[in-house]
């Protein structure tokens, strides 16, 4: 008998042509048909998020330093991100999505993965899925997204990625060597500069030749990635979309409008960062071990410094404390942008029992009660008396 | 002006016995120092990071008494890599010490020593004296229960309870709990509880060295002063109340086995390894039956047990632990056989040598 289960999978994987581009194109007419980069004022620090197709076409790209984009084509129109809309557009999409699978993995706001292997009964073919989701999100929310469908996530982010822009794109098992085959090593998810560089000096640059080494070979060079290299190379990949993608880490960074050298500065800007990453993490209901102090000096040279603790934590105090206590290690000098995150995430009580916990208890009731706070009343509604920044006098 | 001549293996002495509380961070550079004075037929090197500072001194030959301070990560290469022979220090001007030897001469930058924190002079109100042997023992078998969590302070410190004719230790970094008990020379009547950083006494575990002395721990408000031979340690206490620990003791148990010390060691630490999994947990199960009890682990590396003859009373239990806990607590253990007392599955359980009351250890169990 025919189950589901023994079904070959199909997945879908659905990625937004330069999506907060073209939010913003949506929002504002006018900026239709223009070189549009979201990201900031074209000399401030930061970088390009996303660019429209028509400012592409200068070269600029994303991650690019802002100033340099604005040297590439000055006339682009340079508008600073607005998430709540992105965020809006994102869930919108997700709707549409979840018309036709509940088995939906987002990968970010304009980027997932759908599993419809149990939904061809009721909605027909992948093909069929793909094309009706990719006009919905065309004719409803006005954006246009590239499709890549396939048997396997790896598969279908690749047909996306390489009909892109405006794509779409089906790989069925028969095509696959014959699509891999000539394709550079980069193509590979996993595969970032320095894997690429190590395999390029081994005059590795296509999957073809990727597909020439034996197993042992990939895990004596890269570990436990090697043997994933060898699989992806041969277009297996046996990761199943999974609904709720767990976080690896929760992190917050931020980039300052002029370096900081004052400690107490610093150190404000750390307990901001700090209480993001604890409510992030109370949201996702999660733990972390492990707090990571990263920072980048005024001469961009960046460092990053770690601390396990022996109990996982959400507590702003708690990551705060650590954080100090790392910065405390690191030279003193102008530094440019600070980050906190946390990796080592559990979502399981600490099973180690403890005692002489109850200060530790009336804090986390205490955090408790603001997050309610916030809940209802907004981010800022309550906040640290050492984060308040002091009212200017009105003028005379 | 300063002048002598000391053996190397005395300089070398010194140098390494201060090391420890030399500061590693320069945030200020006089602490990253080290001060050497000569004075009445003796050689004092002196480090201090504020918070610790270590005073020993050794046999020289003065020649000119005098003073000075080096830089102590370079001084102690130096001294470190010195023939065996007599070495002669000489401070021929304000600011270069020359180091001289066989045919040859040295010389290094100083420091003013005007600018070098002095050891305070601490005539303690409150003295205790106690065989060097036994505190040294103490400090071994409590401070590993001691938290590293700067986070939380008090946990990292030991706390002293003098009481009656004993001083007893206790640590717990809030998973274990150490307690040590021991009888001093002698001590004041009236009794005195204080805390001094795990750390600080782990070194001075390091520095006893003549165990037949008498260690003279002498304690004001916020310092106290151990004196041992021809060392003087001086360490900041840690300010704050020391949780009640008398209150997680249980005064019951529901099982009382007996086993040898060393089997069950040898066995959790063979069964451990199995315990090494993508999460910290690092737990084992114990699983106690009439006169068997068996230890097992399992993770995606595979899984073991091992079953060990036990002497047990009472109700079995199923029990799961940190192995690390359980292996600390066993290693320091000189007794033949450990006498282990469980209360359920997830209370505390307490091990002791023996019959004994001097020591004992507290494991909370790990949820599963």
């Amino acid at each position: 008998m025919d189950t589901d289960n023994d079904r070959v999978p199909s997945i879908i994987h659905c990625d937004m042509d330069a999506f907060f581009a073209s939010v913003e194109q949506l929002k504002n007419p006018e900026l239709r048909g223009k070189p549009v980069i979201v990201g900031g004022k074209p000399h401030s620090r930061g970088v390009v998020s996303t660019c429209s197709y028509e400012a592409r076409k200068y070269g600029v790209r994303s991650a690019m330093p802002l100033a340099e984009a604005y040297r590439r084509c000055p006339e682009a129109v340079f508008i600073p991100p607005d998430f709540s809309a992105y965020q809006e557009a994102s869930d919108n999409m997700h709707k549409i999505f979840s018309e036709y699978t509940p088995l939906i993995e987002p990968i970010s706001l304009d980027e997932a993965f759908l599993d419809v292997t149990k939904s061809l009964r009721l909605f027909g073919s992948p093909l069929v899925i793909g094309q009706k989701i990719k006009e919905r999100i065309k004719n409803e929310l006005g954006l246009i997204v590239s499709v890549g469908i396939a048997h396997n996530k790896f598969l279908a982010k690749l047909a996306s990625d390489l009909s892109k822009p405006d794509g779409f794109l089906v790989v069925t098992p028969d095509q696959v060597r014959e699509l891999l085959d000539p394709l550079d090593i980069r193509r590979i998810w996993g595969i970032g500069e320095k894997t690429a560089q190590r395999l390029y000096e081994l005059n590795i640059k296509t999957i073809r030749d990727l597909c020439r080494l034996e197993e042992a070979y990939l895990t004596n060079l890269f570990g436990s990635c090697g043997s994933q290299l060898y699989l992806l190379a041969r277009g297996i990949d046996r990761r199943k979309v999974e609904n709720v993608r767990k976080a690896k880490s929760i992190g917050r960074e931020t980039t300052f409008p002029t370096d900081i050298s004052d400690m107490d500065d610093l150190e404000k800007c750390l307990l901001t960062l700090a209480g993001d990453v604890a409510r992030s993490l109370r949201r996702e209901r999660v733990k972390g071990y492990t707090v990571t102090l990263k920072i980048k000096y005024q001469d961009f040279r960046m460092i990053t410094r770690s601390k396990t603790l022996d109990k996982p934590t959400d507590l702003e105090e708690v990551i705060f404390a650590e954080a100090c206590f790392l910065l405390q290690k690191l030279v003193v000098k102008p530094i440019r942008l600070a980050g906190v995150s946390l990796h080592n995430l559990t979502d399981c009580d600490e099973p180690q029992l403890s005692m002489f916990e109850e200060s530790r208890e009336q804090k986390a009731e205490l955090v408790k009660t603001i997050d309610r706070i916030k809940d209802k009343y907004g981010e800022k509604s309550i906040t640290r008396a050492r984060l308040v920044e002091p009212k200017k006098k009105p003028a005379p | 002006m300063m002048k002598i001549t000391a053996l190397k293996d005395n300089l070398l002495m010194g140098v390494s016995a201060v090391q420890k509380a030399v500061s590693t961070k320069n945030t200020l550079p006089i602490l990253t120092c080290i001060k050497i004075e000569a004075k009445n037929n003796m050689l004092y090197f002196f480090g201090t990071d504020l918070e610790m500072g270590i005073q020993i001194h050794v046999p020289a030959e003065v020649i000119f008494e005098g003073v000075t301070v080096v830089p102590a990560r370079h001084f102690i290469e130096i001294v470190r890599k010195l023939p065996s022979s007599l070495i002669t220090l000489h401070l021929a001007s304000e600011n270069e010490l020359s180091i001289q030897y066989e045919n040859s001469q040295l010389t290094l930058r100083t420091l003013s020593s005007a600018d070098f924190p002095a050891l305070p002079e601490v005539s303690g109100d409150y003295e205790v004296h106690i065989q060097a042997s036994l505190f040294k023992q103490m400090i071994k078998q409590t401070a590993f229960s001691a938290g590293t969590d700067e986070g939380r302070p008090l946990f990292t410190g030991i706390l002293f309870e003098t009481e009656n004719d004993k001083i007893r230790m206790i640590a717990t970094d809030t998973h274990r709990l150490a307690l040590r008990q021991g009888v001093p020379k002698s001590q004041p009547e009236s009794p005195q509880s204080f805390i001094i950083p795990a750390k600080m006494l782990s070194e001075i575990a390091r520095l006893i060295y003549d165990e037949e002395e008498i260690c003279r721990l002498s304690l004001t408000k916020n310092v106290c002063v151990f004196t041992i031979s021809n060392i003087v340690v001086i360490c900041r206490l840690l300010d704050g109340q020391f949780p009640n620990y008398r209150q997680v003791i249980p005064n019951q148990y529901k099982s009382k086995l007996e086993v040898k010390t060393k089997s069950i060691l040898e066995a959790v630490e063979r069964i451990s390894l199995f315990t090494i999994g993508s999460d910290n947990s690092n737990t084992i199960q114990l699983s106690i039956n009439d006169t068997i009890m068996t230890i097992s682990s399992q993770s995606e590396l595979g899984q073991g047990y091992e079953q060990l003859p036990v002497e047990n009373e009472g109700e079995a239990v199923i029990i799961s632990f940190n192995a690390r806990y359980l292996l600390d607590a066993f290693k320091t253990i000189e007794a033949e056989k450990v006498v282990i007392e469980f209360t359920g599955p997830l209370s505390p359980c307490i091990m002791r040598p023996g019959e004994t009351e001097n020591l004992f250890y507290l494991i909370l169990p790990v949820r599963t």
